[in-house]
């Protein structure tokens, strides 16, 4: 920050050391993300990407013991962050993952209640955006597996999700947000070239050739047919 | 001669304020912009699409804004490429939609949240209801913008920052009974404007052709515009008067500019000029100087309104001129008019039709250069996107509030400080900035 009196950094570094816990909110405070990306000075409290560094250092503790409280995301959801201070204040701590979230909130993955599961489980693809019916991670990109969140367990603005309006995850509470080319899925011969954490590729072409194979049919039909506005109830 | 310096927050971001005093009054003013985060930066060598997810995180209260001008610059190039494609009807309306709802939640909170509580130390009424954070009218204001907030999220998954235009059309695929959440929850907000807001049916409001309206009035818009008259607000904050509205709000305002007279907008004219940037040599901003034809321009509802022929602001506006009183009320006239509009245009959907048509793009090989222009809630937002073979060569962003809040140049001050000129208080020169509207991290991005 420029032309201030005091230099923000200096700021934060002072009320750090006065607090009983501190809170980073959002990934550039939490890891540096967008405007770390091309800039060395920019700095975040505890972690750099997700190396342990920062503002405050890895070994900082705020007074009443914890590390910095890591509510990542871009945004970062408001109620995880609401209940993260009233958790805080309350109980005085709160348990935390090896990035410093609230394991609350993060250690579920934003495929956790997601509208589409089925889709994913039968491995039934959304060929089209804009549609009710498919799953996202084979061609659009959908990070849901690989990223701790809350966001279709504590829906958004109180009613819905990337997921569940169609979008792909982009991965936005990781460290490694934004990643490159965030509407298509990587694949390496066909199969998505990043599995979910600890699915080996063996289980995931296993699980995939059974899937494949025993897909129930009406997973291929539209969830509401559009000419006569019925769901088609033929087996 | 006396400096004064201030930094003015409960903003998005930060903003300092440096005044220069003379007998009394302000000599000159500096609008600085202490932060900067590169985005352009980040957006180049990314495959163009990726704009769609970085662009938005621009802003914190407009990056929906900045989501479809993405869109649409990209959807520019593949236009100038020759690859054909069409939008189905739902998939534009749905796009105006959201971009108005954005609109609606940013004003409510800007006008309770934001200008108010200054207004009011300003004109020294004191009332409880409206105190910050404890006051009733406060939290009612809260609730009624995440109505809004909510019923857009209903149409596009989550606000802020979500995706769901990407070009040939938007992600989602709702069910009527969703819409129907939505337009019910927009309702609601229109009970609100009528009930606190105006104090009337907006119906009845916007049938006001007269300065009658000022009879009819009731709720906080009368009570902003009582307590700005006896307090002289109708002759600070006056700029150039120069008004530019570049984007469009289908069928009410067309891109138009005016200094004496109204013309046709051309992108192509804007220049930014950055010698008083901290990218050019004498530097005290972050944010630069964008000109059109040379000349410094106004963006924003004021101008917005001036263009669809409201015949209430152009009332306050023959009277009193770009002032403070003309601009704020032009801000509270939008919520009024675009939840009508907003409301009209849900009726209107046709949620059969297809959300999405995939162009028929090799997403490798797109080359070309394209604008996005769209109103947001501060005024016009204009992308400008080079792509060569698939990947961004350069991306270009001018925001309203770079128009309204950025430097001078070596002719000309900003709008905003044109406007703090001769003023002779230090309350009321931080109340002028706020009826811009301001927003720093858009300023300077
Ligand atoms: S769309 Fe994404 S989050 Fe939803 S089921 Fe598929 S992979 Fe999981």
């Amino acid at each position: 920050m420029k032309n201030l009196e005091k230099p923000f950094y200096e700021i934060v570094r002072e009320l750090a050391n006065l607090s009983d816990f501190v809170v980073a909110l959002g990934n550039c405070a939490v890891y540096g993300n967008i405007p770390a990306l091309k800039d060395e000075k920019i700095v975040e409290l505890q972690f750099r990407f997700k190396e342990k560094e920062g503002l405050l250092g890895k070994d900082f503790r705020s007074k009443r013991g914890l590390p910095v409280v890591n509510i990542s995301g871009c945004p970062a959801h408001p109620e995880w962050f609401i209940n993260t201070l009233l958790e805080l204040k309350h109980r005085g701590k709160v348990p935390l993952d090896e990035l410093g979230r609230p394991k609350e909130f993060y250690a579920y993955f934003t495929h956790d209640g997601c509208i589409r599961v089925q889709y994913y489980e039968w491995k039934v693809e959304a060929e089209e955006l804009g549609t009710k019916e498919g799953c996202l991670f084979y061609k659009f990109g959908c990070r849901g597996p690989l990223t701790h969140s809350s966001c279709n367990r504590i829906l958004w603005n109180g009613v819905s999700s990337k997921t569940r309006s169609g979008q792909p995850c982009f991965g936005c509470t990781e460290f490694d947000f934004p990643r490159e080319n965030l509407f298509e899925t990587k694949l390496n011969m066909g199969i998505p070239a990043e599995l979910p954490p600890e699915v080996s590729l063996r289980a995931y072409i296993m699980m995939a050739g059974v899937a494949k194979t025993f897909t129930p049919k009406r997973l291929k039909r539209k969830l509401i047919d559009e000419d006569n506005e019925e769901a088609p109830n033929e087996t | 001669m006396r400096i004064t310096k201030k930094l003015l927050t409960r903003l998005e971001g930060e903003v300092q304020l440096k005044l220069v005093w003379d007998e009394g009054k302000i000599k000159d003013a500096f609008v600085i912009v202490p932060h900067f985060r590169g985005f352009e930066k980040v957006l180049e060598g990314k495959p163009y699409l990726d704009a769609l997810v970085i662009t938005p995180r621009v802003c914190g209260i407009c990056g929906h804004a900045h989501l479809i001008a993405s869109a649409k610059a990209i959807e520019e190039v593949c236009r100038k490429a020759g690859i054909e494609f069409y939008l189905t009807e739902k998939a534009k309306t749905f796009r105006e939609i959201t971009l108005l709802l954005e609109i609606l939640q940013n004003h409510v909170k800007w006008f309770y949240l934001y200008f108010f509580p200054d207004f009011f130390k300003y004109v020294g009424v004191k009332d409880e209801d409206y105190r910050p954070f404890v006051g009733k009218r406060w939290s009612e204001a809260i609730k009624a913008s995440n109505l809004i907030t909510k019923a857009l999220a209903t149409l596009a998954g989550q606000w802020p920052h979500n995706s769901y235009a990407v070009p040939g059309g938007i992600t989602s695929d709702l069910f009527p009974a969703e819409l129907v959440r939505a337009s019910s929850l927009i309702k609601e907000f229109v009970k609100f404007l009528e009930e606190r807001v105006f104090g009337i049916s907006l119906r009845e409001l916007l049938n006001c052709k007269t300065k009658r309206f000022l009879e009819h009035l009731r709720g906080d818009a009368k009570l902003f515009l009582e307590k700005a008259l006896e307090n002289g607000l109708d002759r600070a904050g006056r700029s150039y008067a120069n008004f530019l509205t570049g984007g469009s709000v289908e069928p009410l305002i067309k891109p138009c500019v005016k200094k004496e007279k109204t013309c046709k907008f051309h992108p192509e004219w804007i220049e930014e000029k950055e010698d008083f940037s901290y990218f050019g040599k004498n530097g005290y901003t972050w944010s630069k100087a964008p000109r059109y034809r040379g000349l410094p321009y106004e963006t924003g509802p004021l101008p917005r309104q001036y263009f669809a022929r409201n015949p209430r602001v152009l009332y306050l506006y023959r009277n009193f001129k770009d002032s403070l009183i003309t601009r704020v009320y032009a801000r509270l006239e939008e919520l009024a008019i675009f939840s009508l509009l907003v409301l009209e245009k849900v009726e209107s959907l046709d949620l059969f039709q297809k959300s999405w048509i995939r162009p028929p793009v090799n997403t490798k090989e797109l080359s070309g250069r394209g604008y996005g222009i769209v109103e947001a809630a501060r005024g016009t937002l204009i992308h400008e996107v080079e792509i060569e073979k698939g990947v961004i060569k350069r991306y270009n962003i001018i925001t309203p509030t770079a128009w309204n809040l950025g430097p001078r140049d070596e002719k000309f001050l900003g709008v905003a400080e044109k406007a703090l000129i001769g003023l002779e208080s230090e309350e009321l020169a931080y109340l002028v900035l706020r009826g811009f509207d301001v927003c720093s991290v858009c300023t300077a991005h």
